[in-house]
């Protein structure tokens, strides 16, 4: 595991650059601090061996239940209406963002 | 006349409905007035009188014609993460406060098909993330309870479902949904002085929940008391074709199991659950406990589940980690609210949108799980988590494999807190789901039973928990506990109300 004191505002910039989120200036010092605290306090984890353990993803897993796929058919349709209701912008029923391509 | 009729449980309801002694519209007017008295406790993001009244005339017509439904006419609400179709559903975040969903979730739509009238959509923490309501957009909920020796300090309700447990606690519904991630049914239940079960992962439908970590999300109730939970996670659970991880399990009649004969049954007492400063109320009260079901021919045996300690750490990587990836979709694009100014590119919309859409407690675990994903640390902290969540999961298997029937724990380690002092460290914060998070990983059910008050006068409740798909033990026992306990609950009388 990584050295938690690693965690600098560059860090921080990175990852809201990869989150998406923007931040301000005076969020980043808190926000350092507080990922540092946390990152500190979970690397206990490093104490023990895991060398052989299996990684566990879902409680289904140890409870023996399986994820039957459904067929593939379409169960639904005809509703643009109900999906476009709540997009913030909508032209020819279609969501509208910021031109991406030039 | 009218409080008498708020202090029936809803099997009494029931059985007056049937007998044609009471509609279903009084009781729903009668609820619809308690709604409207307790809104300085913040319990409701929406309330929707209209879809109540609607729904109880309509359980009145059934009733008549001899048609009634399992839940016909009983007062309830949602925390407000079930989406509702037609009705506002925000997981008290600014990013969906204008969201009206166009579908039902399958929890929401099956207690709609079993009759109950809905009341509103309950506060909670900003998409389940905390233990106190204080992280919602809409301002935290108030706990109902407060201490006889500060009684105008208003308390948190705990969290995340702390609106449903504060609604259910004061009287504006019999019953509430909520869910639990890592003891956001277990600790809010456990500070209201109700009961909360969060059942087997894969015991109900997560189809239309808000998702905040998809391999620990389940939704379970609150309710005044073990039977009456049994009553409505009947019509909650079972396996839905919209949601792959729904177990195909029979479900049996939860409320035909409770008998309360719990003679032999073998009860495990954790040791790692009693660290060295364990508070003497919460060790007092669990010590009781432990007395009571002896006394009612259990049998107590320590066990150990070597790798608690270890549980919050795990559950702070995986918790925030999937709940970055579930948040992605809240970009401004296709619902939700987006920014006024969203700037000049498709990335300058997602940032702003969600910069100013989402909570600092949201913003900081987002971060932290995008961290722990992030290329170069998956496998030291994602990974690793995992393993360690095996072995806890793991612990559990070997003491139930050994014959112990159900494990005895307290739910949280404190009673309900300050909402103007709460803890402000996030670690702090966090420790409050260090009873309830091991048994979220290993995805087994557990219930938070009253059991006494701590020494300022607080509710604080014991949990039980039981192997996978035993729900139906589970409910006998703790039903077995809250008839040895004999708590006593506030009354629609006792309510805390803060002056306006």
């Amino acid at each position: 595991m990584s050295d938690a004191s690693a965690v600098t505002k560059e860090t921080v910039l990175k990852i809201a650059k990869l989150a998406r989120i923007e931040i301000s200036e005076k969020d980043i010092p808190p926000l350092v601090q507080e990922m540092c605290g946390i990152l500190r306090w979970i690397e206990c984890l490093n104490r023990v061996d895991t060398s052989s353990t299996p990684p566990l993803s879902t409680p289904l897993q140890e409870l023996n239940i399986s994820q039957p796929l459904r067929i593939d058919t379409v169960t639904d349709g005809n509703i643009v209406g109900k999906i476009l209701s709540n997009a913030p912008e909508v032209a020819l029923d279609m969501f509208v963002v910021p031109k991406v391509v030039e | 006349m009218p409080n008498s009729l708020l202090t029936l449980s809803a099997l009494e309801l029931l059985s007056l409905l049937k007998k044609r002694e009471l509609s279903a519209l009084d009781v729903c007017e009668n609820y619809i007035s308690q709604v409207e008295k307790i809104r300085p406790l913040n319990a409701f993001v929406t309330e929707t009188p209209d879809v109540a009244r609607k729904n109880a005339e309509d359980a009145d017509k059934r009733y008549k014609s001899g048609s009634s439904l399992p839940l016909d006419g009983l007062p309830f609400a949602h925390k407000d993460l079930f989406a509702t179709e037609g009705i506002l559903t925000t997981s008290s975040s600014k990013i969906l406060s204008n969201f009206i969903p166009p579908y039902e979730s399958t929890v929401s739509q099956k207690l709609k098909d079993s009759g109950v009238v809905l009341m509103g959509k309950t506060n909670m923490d900003e998409f389940a993330m905390g233990s106190s309501t204080i992280t919602s957009h809409y301002g935290p909920s108030l706990n109902p309870w407060v201490s006889p020796s500060s009684p105008t300090t208003a308390l948190v309700p705990g969290g995340s479902s702390g609106g449903s447990t504060a609604a259910v606690a004061a009287f504006a519904a019999i019953a509430s949904t909520g869910t639990d991630t890592g003891g956001s049914i277990r600790q809010p239940a456990s500070y209201c002085g109700l009961v909360g079960i969060k059942p087997t992962y894969g015991r109900s439908s997560r189809y239309g929940i808000v998702a905040f970590a998809s391999s620990l999300d389940q939704a379970g109730v609150h309710a005044r008391s073990v039977k009456d939970a049994a009553l409505f996670l009947q019509y909650m659970a079972g396996h839905d074709p919209k949601d792959s991880t729904s177990a195909k399990v029979d479900v049996p009649s939860y409320l035909e199991a409770i008998t309360g004969d719990i003679k032999g049954k073998r009860i495990g007492i954790p040791k790692e659950y009693r660290p060295e400063g364990l508070s003497p109320d919460i060790s007092r009260l669990w010590d009781k406990g432990i007395a009571l079901l002896q006394e009612r021919g259990a049998l107590i045996e320590e066990i150990s589940l070597p790798h608690t300690d270890l549980a919050l750490p795990v559950y702070y990587i995986l918790a925030p980690a999937e709940a970055s990836s579930n948040l992605a979709r809240y970009d401004g694009v296709r619902f939700g609210v987006r920014v006024e100014h969203p700037g000049d590119t498709l990335n300058d919309l997602y940032e702003h949108t969600r910069g100013s859409g989402f909570g600092a407690e949201v913003k900081r675990r987002i971060f932290l799980g995008t961290y722990v994903l992030s290329s170069g640390f998956y496998d030291a902290y994602f990974l690793k988590a995992q393993k360690v969540r095996f072995l806890i999961a793991e612990d559990f298997k070997k003491v139930f494999q050994n014959g112990i029937d159900f494990i005895l724990t307290p739910t949280t380690p404190s009673g309900a807190f300050s909402v103007e002092n709460p803890p402000q460290d996030p670690i702090e914060m966090y420790l409050n789901d260090v009873f309830t998070v091991p048994s979220s990983l290993a995805g087994l059910p557990a219930i938070s039973v009253p059991a006494g008050l701590s020494e300022k006068g607080l509710p604080l409740g014991l949990q039980l928990i039981a192997p996978a798909f035993q729900e139906s033990g589970l409910l006998n026992i703790a039903y077995a506990l809250e008839h040895a306990v004999q708590f006593k609950g506030l009354t629609p009388e006792t309510i805390f109300l803060p002056q306006a």
